[in-house]
């Protein structure tokens, strides 16, 4: 008998841990090509170990006008970061699937003026998402919706 | 007696919290990214544990060098930018080190690391990820490999 | 029992995965990143909008904490009840007139298709007379009271697609020499509106036109208004038009700090309620011109401090009798005759405020 409780734990235990990677599961359906609703950019989201990021992977206009060379962050506060390329810039960061539709304790990076915000997203459908940025309490912020991208292969 | 036992305690806070400077390297570390690559921006990244000796010991950490180095004879042509940043499961993702434009017919380069750049909640977490932002400057039907040399300068609890 | 245990351990740690250091080398599937250039909405029926900035305009305030300061000036009063003249009082020499202006914008909803923002703000003036005891009540008035403006609005954005949009901001205006423990009722309120129609015509440039019911020239008065928002391609300068209540040029030094030169309209209808005053229901139609350099950048983040310095020019300062704040509409053109003549000289001003602006 004792025997068998043991088992059934290490079951149970494994079937919890398998809960686990299928919340994991449900929070990938942040993954894909997103459209902020000004248009002028692109954003794929992606996974790096258990976190959410969004890159940006398109641009309406790539060239900066004064330099005609592709855009950098030359916003960034950090003086030696601000030649970092635009194109492949994560200005969504370290979201986490909480559940409910929402990924949460992740910032989001303007590069047009190098402000960062505590951002939460909200999936109101498979294809709409809820992008808030704001400073400190949620009241004092903004929020863009953005459309999910269907790429079109040749 | 009082002042006494403030300034013993204050000194022992001291104490616990310095520790020993020691360089932390991570060598050739492959970033490979599988063909066919286009042009563009590709992530590679690249998971490190702590060895158990520094696990809960690290109180501090600076990134002193960054590096990237060919792989073959290809040089580093391929590439036009690289950006590196660090990120854990806890800790956010943060910018370390840049290098944009990659010199022309380089097969070795060092990137511009931060000084503002502080990477101890990493260290402090004990697993995180390298992260390398490649500028793909042409599509290339192989894999890519770039290899990585980091320096890391930590403060290590005695 | 070893089978037991075999067999948990592999069910569980099936669905685990080991501790172990992993020289991952998880990468990106390929992609070509023209692929991006060629993309359509996966909702068919998406509808994108226009949002109410343009790329470089200065950032709205969320929290603002300021201070105004003006030096001195004088003040002449004449009492003109019925348009007759019946009392000439002593010139009034104020030292300063200062006080604090404090004002909070909150976006109860901000979305693509709709912002509304609920603001409220007060403002306090403080007048300190250098020759005392004289034969001026408006300026003892002034002295023993001040004035002060305490007020809520409401602004609505709504886009209509990606260019075209309607403004619209309604406020209510509570002004006069109260005090709180002896608050003016709410019906001398005063209240202000005005609604645009306006296009974003590019990230660069928005203009929009439309009607104002406003105070800001002292007295009521129903005005058009022209908007026009405009950044060159450089992002070094811009315009922010809100004709005909502000003004200005801007010279963007960076995204954190920006230099604007220009005016802006400022008034209200104050009554005064606790001074004693040789009219009964007597209210000064305070409206003045405010020619300035303003200075803003941003400390750390998201807060900003702004600094003025400029020129107060006193566009009007008579005053009106309104039996129980009941407002008659005079214009521009309107002949009723003025209860009391009063101007003001024009001194230098001061304005400092800290910020919390928005996302």
């Amino acid at each position: 008998m004792k025997n068998v409780l043991i088992a059934l734990c290490l079951v149970l235990s494994g079937s919890l841990f398998s809960s686990f990677v299928q919340q994991g599961t449900d929070g990938d359906r942040l993954l894909g090509v997103w459209e902020p609703s000004n248009g002028r950019a692109r954003v794929k989201v992606e996974k790096i170990g258990s976190k959410y990021f969004g890159k940006i992977v398109w641009l309406k206009e790539p060239i900066d006008p004064e330099t005609n060379l592709p855009k950098v962050d030359k916003n960034n506060p950090d003086p030696a970061l601000q030649s970092v390329p635009l194109k492949g810039y994560r200005m969504l960061k370290d979201f986490t699937y909480a559940g409910n539709n929402q990924w949460t304790g992740g910032t989001i990076y303007d590069p047009l003026n190098g402000s960062t915000y505590n951002c939460t997203i909200n999936m109101r459908d498979n294809n709409t998402l809820d992008i808030r940025g704001y400073i400190g309490v949620s009241a004092f912020g903004r929020t863009d919706v953005w459309k999910r991208l269907q790429v079109q292969r040749n | 007696m009082w002042v006494v036992a403030m300034a013993l305690s204050i000194g022992l806070w001291s104490c616990s919290e310095s520790g020993e400077h020691q360089d932390y390297t991570l060598d050739n570390v492959n970033f490979i990214v599988s063909g066919p690559i286009y042009e563009g921006s590709e992530t590679a990244q690249y998971e490190i544990v702590l060895d158990e000796s520094l696990r809960g010991k690290v109180v501090g950490a600076k990134l002193k060098s960054a590096r990237i180095h060919a792989s073959d004879s290809a040089g580093l042509s391929m590439l036009g930018s690289v950006a590196f940043s660090m990120v854990g499961n806890k800790a956010d993702m943060g910018g370390m080190a840049v290098l944009n434009p990659v010199p022309s017919g380089s097969s070795e380069a060092d990137l511009s690391v931060s000084a503002e750049a502080d990477p101890t909640v990493y260290f402090e977490e004990g697993r995180f990820y390298l992260v390398m932002e490649l500028g793909i400057n042409q599509d290339w039907d192989a894999d890519l490999s770039v290899l990585g040399d980091f320096v890391f300068d930590l403060e290590v609890k005695k | 029992m070893r089978k037991y245990l075999a067999f948990a351990a592999f069910t569980g740690l099936a669905f685990g995965s080991t501790w172990a250091q992993v020289d991952s080398l998880a990468t990106e599937e390929e992609e070509d990143y023209s692929l991006y250039d060629n993309v359509s909405f996966a909702d068919a029926g998406t509808k994108a909008y226009c949002t109410n900035k343009i790329e470089g305009l200065s950032p709205s305030k969320l929290i603002s904490v300021g201070y105004d300061y003006q030096l001195g000036y004088n003040l002449t009063s004449i009492n003109t009840p019925g348009g007759q003249v019946q009392d000439v009082y002593e010139q009034a020499d104020f030292a300063r007139s200062n006080g604090m202006r404090l004002a909070l914008n909150v976006p109860v909803i901000s979305r693509n298709d709709l912002i509304i923002q609920l603001g409220a703000n007060y403002w306090n003036q403080g007048y300190s007379l250098e020759n005392e005891g004289i034969d001026n009540p408006i300026a003892a008035g002034l002295a023993a009271n001040g004035l002060r403006t305490t007020g809520m609005n409401l602004t609505v954005f709504k886009p209509f697609d990606e260019t075209r949009f309607f403004l619209f901001q309604g406020s209510g205006d509570l002004n006069g020499d109260y005090s709180f423990s002896d608050i003016m009722p709410l019906k001398y309120t005063k209240y202000s509106a005005a609604a645009l129609y306006g296009k974003r015509v590019s990230d660069r440039k928005m203009w929009g036109w439309g009607l104002a019911r406003t105070y800001r020239v002292g007295e009521l008065n129903y005005i058009p208004i022209l908007l026009y928002n405009s950044t060159n391609l450089a992002n070094t300068w811009g315009t922010e038009v809100l004709f005909p209540a502000r003004a200005h040029v801007r010279r963007t030094f960076n995204p954190r700090s920006m230099l604007f030169m220009g005016y802006e309209l400022e008034g209200n209808s104050y009554r005064m309620y606790r001074s004693s005053v040789p009219q009964n229901d007597l209210e000064i139609r305070r409206g003045e011109l405010r020619f300035r350099f303003v200075y803003e950048r941003s400390l750390k983040d998201f807060i900003w401090l702004s600094a003025q310095v400029g020129y107060r020019y006193n566009y009007s300062f008579d005053a009106d009798v309104l039996p129980e704040g009941q407002e008659f509409f005079r214009g521009f053109f309107g002949d009723q005759p003025l209860a009391m003549e009063q101007s003001l000289t024009n001194p230098l001003y001061f304005n400092i405020s800290l910020n919390l602006v928005s996302p």
